[in-house]
């Protein structure tokens, strides 16, 4: 009877044995070890706007993009204004990817004749699921300066009343393949303002978001929710707002966008935006963007 | 009760045989170069996956898009958003065998040429494949190598006309794989 019992608990361990040795579902143990590699994910947006502000996109080390953007008339100016077409308002910029994390970019905007620079820097990089990085984190510090010709002589001389100055922290989480969304919390600091009304440091909140329609065409949606602005000599200011789409043609992306906005420097379309979208002063833009890779 | 010791013993043989036959990797590198007259895109990958069992032959290696590095930094979005859509089809995996074992004892160190055929997955594609390889067997280390051309048309990817010229229709494949023995 005994050795029955032994002879069955050896059957028993083989067979044990036989299938754990067996276990290798190598599909499963593979998707495992898959899913715990660090991966960033990409491409939440097309390309580093969203349509006015900066998006958490960043050009990879030695992508350089060439930016060409328009911010036309309102439609409603003038009749004969042939939907704003007839005055613009122009952007040309070149940013530059220093390493993957960290992007510097330069850019002479018509609004107020300025000249303007940033750097932005990932923080953070979301990640696929299991690595419980849920979204991306980037730090955008930009400074504009007024390049253009004040009538009052002091003025005109103060060197250092011409710069402002953005700080941004742009949080991203990519939903799914079509939807992205960012909050941007944002402070402009502006060295001199133009009236007593007005703040140095303006607080403003930045929504965006975007849904992929179609492989290369994506539907962007941004406000910017400004906490202190106030308006300039009894003239009001309002908060930005753009729709519009993105639409990827190769290594170009065209952002096409309705907005109140005229300027497309931080410092300027949320500070100064004294068109109000929702009374009908809506404008045409563009931005044009072309990434070209410095060598390898 | 001296009987009952010789289950624990038999078990620990019979695995201990068993986890020397099964070899893996997680650290595998994948190298491929598209080669046009206008323009060479390449890549490497060094995070594949594998499975091999050098008893049965059998071998199985997985690889996630999004983790291709691009020697030309902006070529990376565009495999993964618009040719590969690694959101959709994150991984291209192998399923294969080694043929040829009778001959071969992969437990004794040397070099041996070796065919492995199986299926390769891509863009949830499936392409009979047969290459040949290098096995370089060390002591508790295997090397397998091999290369061989894909062709795009077979993994239904797309290429706009308008870039048709900086794409190849063939695309050169190198892999090189060093296992360990595998411990669960």
């Amino acid at each position: 009877m005994k050795l029955t019992k032994a002879y069955t608990l050896l059957i028993i361990s083989c067979i044990t044995a036989v299938t754990f040795a067996q276990d290798d579902d190598w599909d499963s143990l593979l998707d495992q070890q898959l899913s715990e590699q660090e991966v960033f994910i990409s491409a939440a947006f097309k390309t580093s706007r969203i349509l006015n502000g900066q998006s958490v996109e960043l050009l990879p080390k030695k992508g350089l993009d060439l930016r060409v953007a328009h911010r036309f008339a309102e439609f409603n100016t003038d009749e004969s204004n042939f939907l704003g077409f007839d005055e613009a308002s122009t952007y040309f910029g070149l940013y530059y990817g220093i390493i993957d994390r960290l992007n510097v970019g330069l850019a002479r905007a018509t609004y107020n004749q300025t000249n303007y620079g940033f750097l932005k820097y990932a923080v953070l990089r979301q990640q696929q699921e299991k690595n419980m990085m849920p979204v991306t984190v980037v730090f955008n510090s930009s400074v504009a300066y007024t390049s253009k010709k004040y009538s009052d002589q002091i003025r005109d001389d103060d060197f250092v009343s011409r710069f402002d100055y953005t700080f941004q922290i742009l949080v991203s989480r990519k939903f799914s393949k079509r939807i992205s969304f960012q909050i941007t919390p944002t402070l402009v600091h502006r060295n001199l303002v133009e009236s007593i009304e007005e703040n140095n440091d303006l607080f403003s909140i930045g929504f965006g978001g975007r849904y992929l329609l179609v492989k290369r065409v994506a539907f962007n949606v941004e406000y910017f929710w400004n906490l202190n602005n106030s308006g300039r000599y009894g003239f009001e200011f309002y908060d930005p707002f753009a729709v519009g789409f993105d639409i990827q043609l190769g290594s170009h992306v065209f952002q096409l966008m309705l907005t109140n906005a005229a300027a497309m420097t931080e410092n300027k379309f949320i500070g100064e935006t004294s068109s109000d979208f929702f009374n009908g002063d809506i404008r045409f833009g563009f931005n044009i963007s072309q990434v070209f890779s410095l060598g390898k | 009760m001296k009987k009952y010791l010789i289950i624990p013993f038999l078990l620990i043989l019979y695995f201990s045989g068993f986890t020397q036959n099964v070899f893996f990797s997680k650290s595998g590198h994948v190298y491929f170069l598209s080669h046009t007259d206008a323009i060479d895109i390449d890549a490497n990958n060094h995070q594949l996956v594998s499975f091999f069992d050098i008893e049965s032959g059998k071998i199985q290696c997985a690889v996630l898009i999004k983790s291709f590095e691009f020697s030309l930094a902006t070529a990376k979005e565009h495999f993964n958003e618009s040719y590969m859509e690694s959101g959709t089809y994150p991984k291209a995996e192998f399923k294969g065998q080694v043929n040829d074992l009778e001959n071969i004892d992969l437990t004794k160190p040397g070099s041996y040429e070796v065919n492995i055929i199986g299926d390769i997955i891509i863009r949830n594609n499936k392409k009979h494949l047969e290459t040949k390889a290098e096995l370089i067997v060390e002591k508790n280390k295997i090397n397998a190598s091999t290369e061989f051309y894909l062709n795009i048309s077979d993994f239904n990817i797309l290429v706009p006309k308008l870039v048709d010229h900086r794409v190849a229709k063939e695309i050169l494949v190198k892999v090189s794989i060093d296992y360990l023995p595998y411990k669960k």
